[in-house]
Parts: C-alpha cells; sequence; structure tokens
C-alpha cells in the first residue's frame, strides 16, 4: 500500500515535467525581441503590420547600446499571415513579451480595435500592460519620429503613458489588460 | 618459552633478561627504541639490576634524566618491595603498575617509559610524554575579529585544557576512548553532566563502540562513522577548531568529541541553521548580528540559485528579464558560441579549478594563481568571445555569496550545480522541483537523532530568537529546545530586572 502510494506520488510528480523542457529552452541569440507593434489599415481589405525589435548586432568597437531598432513591415489580411512573413524576414523566433506599446493607425481603430486585442491576449506570450494608442497618422509615418532621447520611440512612448497617468488621473489610460477586462464586459466604459 | 606463545598473553617475566629479550624480538633493530639496562643500589652493597624503554622523540629526555635516573641512582632501596620502593623514590606522580607485557609495549609507543625490575612479575609504567607539538595559534578556518583567537591543536591532551580552561566545573566529563587497532587513538566524549541529556551521550558512545576499524588519523572518519545519514549532502555531525565553541556547544547541553592527531573537533547534535551561526555573533551587538545572518540567509539562497535564475530566464523565461537589460543580454549572448548552460559549466569549472589550485599550492605561487585566474576567468574570456560578461557576473556573484557560509561550501557548490542542471533541462519548473525535493530531504535528516532542521521543523518558536535574526541576551534567557538537556534556564538574573519590577 505504501509503495503504492509512492509511486502514485512520484507518478503525479512526474508528468508536470512534461510542461517544460529542454525543448522549450531558446537563446537569446535566436530570438527577436519585439518592443513596439503598429497596425495600419491598406486598401482592399490589407493590413501592414510594423514590428519594432530590440537591436543586438554588435558593431565593431561599439560599447553602447546601438540605438536605431530595427524595423520589420509585412502587410496582409490576417494577423497570423502577417506574423509568419515577419519571421520569414526576422530568421529569427520573434518574442512578444517585452512589447511595451501597441499603435493603431485612426481608421485601423475605427474599423475594428478589437481583433488584434483579441488576438494576443488569447496568446501567452504578451504582456498585458502594454499601452494601446491610437494615432491620426498612418503609423509607418511616426513611427521613426525622434523623442529627443537616445531610445526608441515605442520606450519614450509607453514610459510618457506612464508620466500622464501619474499626472492626469482623467485621462483613460488603459493597459490591455484593462482593455481585455471591457472587451470581457462588453465594452461599456 | 616465549616464541611459542604471543606476545598477547605475555605476562611480564620474573628474569629481566627474558624480558630484554621479548623486547628486542618485538622491535627488531628499530634505532629509535631504547632498550637499556639500569642498575640501583639495594641493601647490603648487593644491585639489582633494571631495564628501561622509551621511544626516542616520544619521551621527554629532560624529566626523565632528572625525575627518574637521578633518584635512583643516589638512592638505596632496602629491597622489601622493589616496586613500591621505586614508586616511591621516582619524582613522577602518573605511575601505573602493569603485568601484561603487550599493555607495556603499547605503553611504551604512547610516549611513556617502561621500567622493568628483575625479580618482579610487574612493570612501572612512568608518564614521560614529552613530543613536540604545534603551539596554539588561531585557527584559519575560523578566525575572528573579537573574542578569542585560540584554536585547538593536534594534541588532545592540550585541546581538553583549553576546554576546561573555560568551563571550571565538575560537571564537566571527559570520557576516553580508543579506536582503530593499529593506531589506536585517543578520542574523548566531553559534555557536562548536569545540562546534557544522558541519551545523546548514551547514542554517541553507541555508535562508537560499534566501530571497529584498523586506524583513525582524523576527525572526519570518526565523523562519516558516527553520521546519522551516510547518502546526504549535508554534514549532520558539527566540526569546528575554536575552544571556546565547543565549550559553547557543551554548555548548550551537546556533546563534543575529540580526536588525538586532529585539530577539528566535533559536535553533535548539529542543526542547518548551526551553519549561519558564527561564534563572533554572541560578542557582538544583537542588531548587527541579526543584520549579518539575514545576508548569510540571503548569501545562501543567491550561491545557490543565481546561476540557476540567469539560466531559466534567459532561456525559458525571458519576461523575467528586466526591459532595459534584454537589449545588453542579448548582444553579449549573441558574441557567444556556446549556449548558456554551457558557459556556466564552463566558468564553474574553471571557477573550482582555480580555487583547487590556489588552495594546495604554496602562498606565494598562489596568489600568482588567483592573478592568472582573475585575468583568464574575467577579462580575457570575455574579449575572446569564449563566455558573455552577464554569465561572468552571475557566476561571480554566485561563488562571491558561497564564500559567506564556509561551513556550508561544499553543499553550495553542490546545490548550485544541480540547480544549474535542473534549469538548463526544465527551467524555473527544474529548479522548483529541485529545491522542493531539498527541503523534503533535509528536514528527514537527523543529527545524532535529533531533527536536523530544528526550530524550523519542528517548530520551536522559542529557539527563533537566535535563528535568522538573534535578540539581546534580555529576551533570550534560555538554552536552546532544539537540543534536549535538563537545565533550561540560562541566565537567571540581569541588572534592569529590579527596575521593571
Amino acid at each position: 500500500m505504501r509503495w503504492h502510494r509512492l509511486l502514485q506520488m512520484m507518478g503525479v510528480m512526474f508528468i508536470p515535467f512534461f510542461l517544460s523542457g529542454c525543448w522549450s529552452s531558446l537563446e537569446l541569440r535566436n530570438t527577436g525581441m519585439v518592443t513596439g507593434i503598429g497596425i495600419d489599415k491598406l486598401e482592399n481589405g490589407q493590413y501592414r503590420l510594423i514590428l519594432q525589435l530590440l537591436s543586438a548586432t554588435d558593431k565593431e568597437g561599439e560599447k553602447e547600446a546601438s540605438s536605431s531598432p530595427i524595423m520589420l513591415s509585412q502587410t496582409g489580411t490576417s494577423l497570423f499571415e502577417m506574423e509568419r512573413g515577419l519571421i520569414r524576414d526576422a530568421k529569427r523566433r520573434l518574442m512578444f513579451m517585452h512589447t511595451k506599446v501597441i499603435l493603431m493607425g485612426e481608421s485601423a481603430a475605427r474599423d475594428n480595435v478589437l481583433w488584434p486585442l483579441d488576438t494576443w491576449t488569447r496568446d501567452t506570450q504578451p504582456p498585458l500592460n502594454g499601452y494601446l494608442l491610437i494615432s491620426k497618422e498612418d503609423v509607418s509615418s511616426i513611427s521613426d519620429t525622434p523623442t529627443g532621447f537616445p531610445e526608441n520611440p515605442f520606450f519614450a512612448w509607453s514610459k510618457g503613458m506612464d508620466n500622464l497617468a501619474l499626472q492626469r488621473s482623467r485621462i483613460h489610460c488603459w493597459t490591455r489588460l484593462k482593455i481585455h477586462v471591457k472587451v470581457e464586459e462588453g465594452f461599456g466604459c | 618459552m616465549f616464541s611459542k606463545r604471543t606476545i598477547r598473553e605475555q605476562q611480564v617475566s620474573v628474569r629481566i633478561e627474558e624480558n630484554e629479550r621479548l623486547l628486542r624480538e618485538t622491535f627488531k633493530r628499530d634505532p629509535q627504541v631504547i632498550i637499556q639496562p639500569l642498575q640501583v643500589h639495594a641493601s647490603g652493597n648487593t644491585t639489582k639490576k633494571l631495564l628501561w624503554i622509551g621511544i626516542e622523540g616520544l619521551i621527554d629526555k629532560d624529566e626523565l634524566y632528572l625525575n627518574v635516573f637521578t633518584p635512583l641512582n643516589t638512592s638505596v632501596f632496602p629491597g622489601r618491595n622493589f616496586i613500591q620502593e621505586i614508586e616511591n623514590a621516582v619524582g613522577v606522580k602518573q605511575i601505573e603498575i602493569e603485568r601484561q607485557m603487550q599493555k607495556c609495549l603499547e605503553h611504551a609507543t604512547y610516549g611513556n617509559v617502561i621500567l622493568f625490575v628483575d625479580g618482579e612479575r610487574e612493570a612501572l609504567v612512568i608518564h614521560m610524554q614529552g613530543f613536540a607539538e604545534r603551539a596554539i595559534e588561531e585557527s584559519a578556518w575560523e578566525p575572528s575579529v573579537r573574542g578569542s583567537h585560540e584554536g585547538f591543536v593536534e594534541s588532545i591532551t592540550t585541546n581538553l585544557m583549553l576546554i576546561r580552561k573555560r568551563i571550571h566545573s565538575t560537571d564537566v566529563r571527559v570520557e576516553p576512548l580508543f579506536l582503530g587497532d593499529i593506531t589506536k587513538t585517543q578520542l574523548s566524549i566531553v559534555y557536562l553532566e548536569s545540562i546534557a541529556d544522558l541519551r545523546l551521550v548514551q547514542r554517541m558512545k553507541e555508535r562508537l563502540s560499534k566501530i571497529n576499524i584498523d586506524s583513525i588519523l582524523c576527525s572526519g572518519e570518526v565523523e562519516q562513522a558516527i553520521e546519522d545519514n551516510h547518502r546526504t549532502l549535508f554534514a549532520t555531525i558539527g566540526n569546528t577548531e575554536r575552544p571556546d565553541k565547543i565549550a559553547d556547544i557543551v554548555l548548550e547541553g551537546r556533546v563534543a568529541l575529540l580526536v588525538d592527531g586532529d585539530p577539528t573537533a566535533l559536535y553533535a547534535p548539529y542543526f542547518f541553521i548551526d551553519a549561519f551561526k558564527s561564534q563572533e555573533d554572541y560578542s557582538s551587538r544583537p542588531y548587527y548580528v541579526s543584520f549579518i545572518r539575514l545576508l548569510r540567509f540571503f548569501s545562501f539562497v543567491i550561491a545557490v540559485l543565481a546561476p540557476a535564475y540567469y539560466i531559466f530566464a534567459l532561456n525559458f523565461h525571458k519576461e523575467m528579464i528586466p526591459t532595459a537589460l534584454v537589449s545588453n543580454f542579448q548582444r553579449a549572448n549573441e558574441r557567444s558560441p556556446f549556449p548558456t548552460i554551457i558557459e556556466v559549466l564552463i566558468m564553474l569549472g574553471m571557477f573550482e579549478v582555480v580555487r583547487e589550485a590556489g588552495i594546495r599550492l604554496p602562498k606565494s605561487v598562489g596568489s600568482a594563481v588567483s592573478i592568472v585566474g582573475a585575468l583568464i576567468l574575467g577579462q580575457v574570456s570575455v574579449d575572446a568571445g569564449i563566455v558573455s560578461a552577464p554569465t561572468i557576473i552571475a557566476v561571480a556573484v554566485s561563488i562571491i555569496a558561497g564564500f559567506v557560509l564556509t561551513p556550508v561550501a561544499d553543499v553550495v557548490s553542490l546545490l548550485r550545480l544541480i540547480n544549474i542542471l535542473a534549469a538548463g533541462l526544465f527551467g524555473a519548473f527544474g529548479v522548483l522541483m529541485v529545491m522542493m525535493t531539498t527541503v523534503l530531504h533535509m528536514v528527514s535528516l537527523t543529527s545524532l537523532g535529533e531533527p536536523y532542521l530544528a526550530p524550523f521543523a519542528p517548530l520551536h518558536f522559542e529557539d527563533w530568537k537566535d535563528s535568522v535574526v538573534r535578540v539581546g541576551i534580555q529576551k533570550n534567557r534560555n538554552r536552546p529546545h532544539s537540543v534536549p538537556q535538563r537545565r533550561t534556564v540560562k541566565i537567571r538574573h540581569l541588572p534592569g530586572d529590579d527596575e521593571q519590577g
């Protein structure tokens, strides 16, 4: 009876090992770290997805972090189609866990603000504390806007939103987690 | 007659020539063994033949000539009872009378002088030990800034003196025993009769009595023989080279064990928490000690987990890396040809090699090794692109944190390695499993029958006053409950007590 219990316990302890293993391991050099996502609506039901990646290429003799991030862009009708295309371009696995901002062009947002969010919140990777921003202009035209600070614009916007939220509580400053909750509640704000 | 019987059964012979022949046969032509005949004056202008044996280097020759030979040469013995008369004449207090030849020879190997008298069936064993020993100096492993700077030496007599010097009580019990069929090493169990739980002493004696071994040369051999669990990473018998610590241990009701020839004393029960305590803690004020103890616990966690954490954060759970650091980590990782776990293992392996080389080499060369080690491991390996700089930091932080805890340094090294492998194979989940298994294993351990994780498991809340933190003596007046003892209260009255009413 005692052995039976022990075997049961060992079995239960052993099963979760399949949840994680060396097959889940991925070296940082094989990843592309996405820091910002931009979505534009084009004509004919097409969308453009712009990803901003942390630049990790080390130029000879350069000690400081490179300030020019990598921009990838892909057009398509669905997010998955575009993402697959982006992986082909990047040649690396794209990781969304450090994404700070999702920026949507106004036309894309007016069309449907929820579907990209819905896709991402169902994934396990993205953090739910990134900001959703909507711009009047196309994302492609502002994503390389200089911010006056030597860092990529998505980080700057994210910090800017943090500061605004601290200073003026009247601004509806929603992180994606909050939006997700709102979506669940039917957006009745 | 002698050759037919073994020396074990042999009695001291009446004829001194027989004794001499046997001694010379036993020791062959050992130049160190001195076997010399003597003559003393007996009544009626006659002489009496004596024979003495001693081992050069083990006996105190000055004392021998002054207190033994001089009185023997100048006295005249009436001859009614020679043994008694010689015993009275000799100026040495510690004298035994022995009939067994084997016992006599054993005494000689301990550095005593044996005196055979012609016509007597008994021999005199004169205690005359006088061999060179190291001076009492501070232990290299357990130095202190404040408090005693004395350390144990190789001689058990000196070590017992160092303990008795600190506890002037008739309750101090020192029980000698001899282990090792060939070496006959002396061991001494030390405890305080009025405080120690005698069941603990009994357990210690039982375990020691079951040892049947050829030789005991160091306390480590005894430790491995008497520990509760032989298949564990954790040491369940404590050891120290500090007499003040052993005095404190004995006063807590624990049992100490000294081994002749080894400056390291053993004690039990030994708890996991003892690794985080230092004798100096009790000389310092409680606030700073509490801070240092917390730091030691923190260091233990860092030492065991830092490289594993680094591996699973980088390879499995990238969301754990601060966003500001991702770029730097990624750039460092780009330049390295190996997977992160291999990098960490290379660094750890190199470090262990440098450390071992540094310890074994003479001090003058040892420092050169550490310089080369630091240069190669630190600077050049990064510049050459063999390992990345963050890996070196993760490993170095872990190793430096491990230096804080010398009593469990071996455990830390192995746990660190196991965690690294678990992190490389299963990520955070693997490390969690390893830590859970480790804690479960630790809970199951005992030291001389007492739970190893006390006062946490079983919970002795009273003892927490001197565990992770140490409160002042005003608030902690009892002996630890984790150690079974017969006298709980340690401090009965302090100056402030009357004012509080």
